[in-house]
């Protein structure tokens, strides 16, 4: 076991072919980095605007209902003396 | 932090692509595993904070980009077996399809290529360690600082990977 573990200490030092430095550099160039950090705050800033637009909703359909309630006239069952 | 690309990337180029054939066993995945090392070191370097040195990050992100190569590698694998529901057959290890590592002699590559199939086998630490240690030979200082353990913590892992690699090669060999 030692012999084909010692074997390891032979692999030779290689070096990458040259066309690789303008391979790498064309794709630094091209490629599009968002941040993380950028990432986090359009994902809090969506969060804040639904949260806005459901608060907003809720409020307008209350705001609704007490509206049609005045629309609506409430049914009275007093029976009036002409 | 200001860095000329031309001068990092010579001064670098063999730590990462020897590194990344340690784990891939072959240029072509090598070569790509080194594309995505050095463009997370420029999108990074901004972010280096010099509380270690650059060769030193350097490894780090060559070792955590050439797992994650690995482990995609494994995944597309598993996914093409499971459509052809042969799931019996499914390894869990990354292995190449073709071992052509440039840095292995032509009569050595049988024992090699076997030995390999054994490292690629071990859990991750123990490969890194193993890898660090006996192929990049690295003082195991700098293996600890690279993989930011205590050294007796490396010592213990590169001592469980021989152990393991050890009764691999003994079933194997059907010893």
């Amino acid at each position: 076991m030692e012999k084909q573990f010692d074997i390891l200490n032979s692999i030779k030092r290689v070096e990458p072919r040259a066309e690789l430095q303008e391979i790498i550099k064309q794709r630094i160039a091209t490629e599009i980095y968002v941040k993380p950090s950028w990432i986090t705050a359009a994902a809090a800033i969506l969060l804040l605007f639904f949260a806005a637009e459901i608060y907003l909703a809720t409020y307008a359909n209350r705001n609704a209902k007490n509206d049609i309630s005045v629309l609506v006239q409430k049914t009275n069952n007093n029976l009036y003396n002409d | 932090m200001t860095y000329n690309f031309d001068e990092f990337y010579s001064e670098h180029k063999g730590l990462v692509y020897n590194l990344a054939l340690q784990y891939a066993q072959n240029v072509e995945d090598a070569e790509e595993i080194m594309q995505d090392v050095f463009l997370a070191a420029h999108q990074n370097l901004g972010g280096f904070r010099e509380d270690s040195s650059v060769k030193t990050w350097l490894y780090r992100i060559s070792i955590n980009k050439s797992l994650d190569f690995l482990k995609a590698k494994s995944a597309q694998k598993r996914w093409t077996i499971f459509r052809s529901k042969r799931l019996d057959d499914v390894e869990n290890t990354f292995q190449p399809a073709n071992f052509n590592h440039p840095g292995v002699e032509l009569e050595q590559k049988e024992a090699m290529e076997k030995i390999f199939a054994c490292i690629n086998k071990l859990p991750e630490q123990q490969k890194t360690a193993l890898i660090l240690l006996k192929i990049e030979q690295l003082p195991g200082r700098e293996v600890a600082e690279i993989m930011q353990l205590s050294e007796k913590a490396v010592e213990s892992l590169f001592s469980r990977a021989k152990k393991n690699l050890k009764e691999m090669l003994e079933q194997r060999e059907g010893i």
